[in-house]
């Protein structure tokens, strides 16, 4: 299985879904910068990430889950930085022959990345003023 | 010797810096090579790592320990 993982100050653009013959699901998951946190109503939210152990985490990581998923390919993308209201902080894209992998392998990565993996989100004006970054 | 001290997120926020140099020994743990820098420092709820792997706050850093990071609870996505 093979995995790419990127960390980007720019918006999420997903590239095309590569046409292998192989490949019988694709699975997608975005995750976006809604406007309401509680009570608070955010213009966007600040990513920072410890960005080299991120990276080993998430190489950790999805190796460790294609043991017991049997998936073709990953494609992490985290942005970093001020990201407004409505833009994706995170796409995942996991390629399988069959969905049930696929689908287990995406939530999966999610739940680790939430638990395990050094990056941080916290609600502010975009322009430093402090919101304080939410755990 | 002498390592490199990261902190992120809440942490930098409470410490006021990102980045400092520390003199220590390698039989130094994560805590006391933090508190060499800022004492007193509450650590609750952190979690800290040497050269990108999470490690125990108490255990010696190594002989071969270069960067330590102050990681406050993950909130990434």
């Amino acid at each position: 299985m093979t995995h790419e993982i990127i960390f980007t100050g720019e918006p999420i653009v997903p590239p095309a879904v590569p046409a292998l013959r192989e490949i019988g699901a694709s699975v997608e998951f975005s995750g976006i910068v809604r406007e309401t946190e509680g009570d608070a109503k955010l213009e966007g939210l600040r990513y920072e990430a410890y960005e080299p152990m991120a990276r080993r985490k998430l190489d950790g990581i999805i190796a460790e889950l294609a043991a017991s998923h049997e998936c073709g390919s990953v494609l992490f993308i985290h942005r970093l930085g001020w990201v407004p209201v409505g833009e994706a902080s995170l796409f995942i894209r996991v390629l399988a022959k069959h969905r049930g992998p696929a689908l287990r392998m995406c939530g999966e990565i999610i739940e680790r990345l939430k638990a395990d993996v050094p990056v941080w989100k916290a609600a502010d004006d975009g322009a430093g003023a402090p919101g304080g970054f939410s755990c | 010797m002498q390592v490199r001290v990261l902190a992120f997120a809440t942490a930098a926020t409470k410490l006021g810096w990102r980045e400092m140099l520390a003199e220590c020994s390698h039989r130094d743990s994560p805590r006391a090579v933090l508190a060499s820098l800022a004492p007193g420092f509450d650590v609750t709820g952190m979690r800290v790592s040497v050269d990108l792997d999470y490690r125990s706050w108490d255990e010696p850093i190594g002989r071969k320990a270069q960067e330590i990071a102050v990681v406050p609870p993950v909130s990434g996505g």
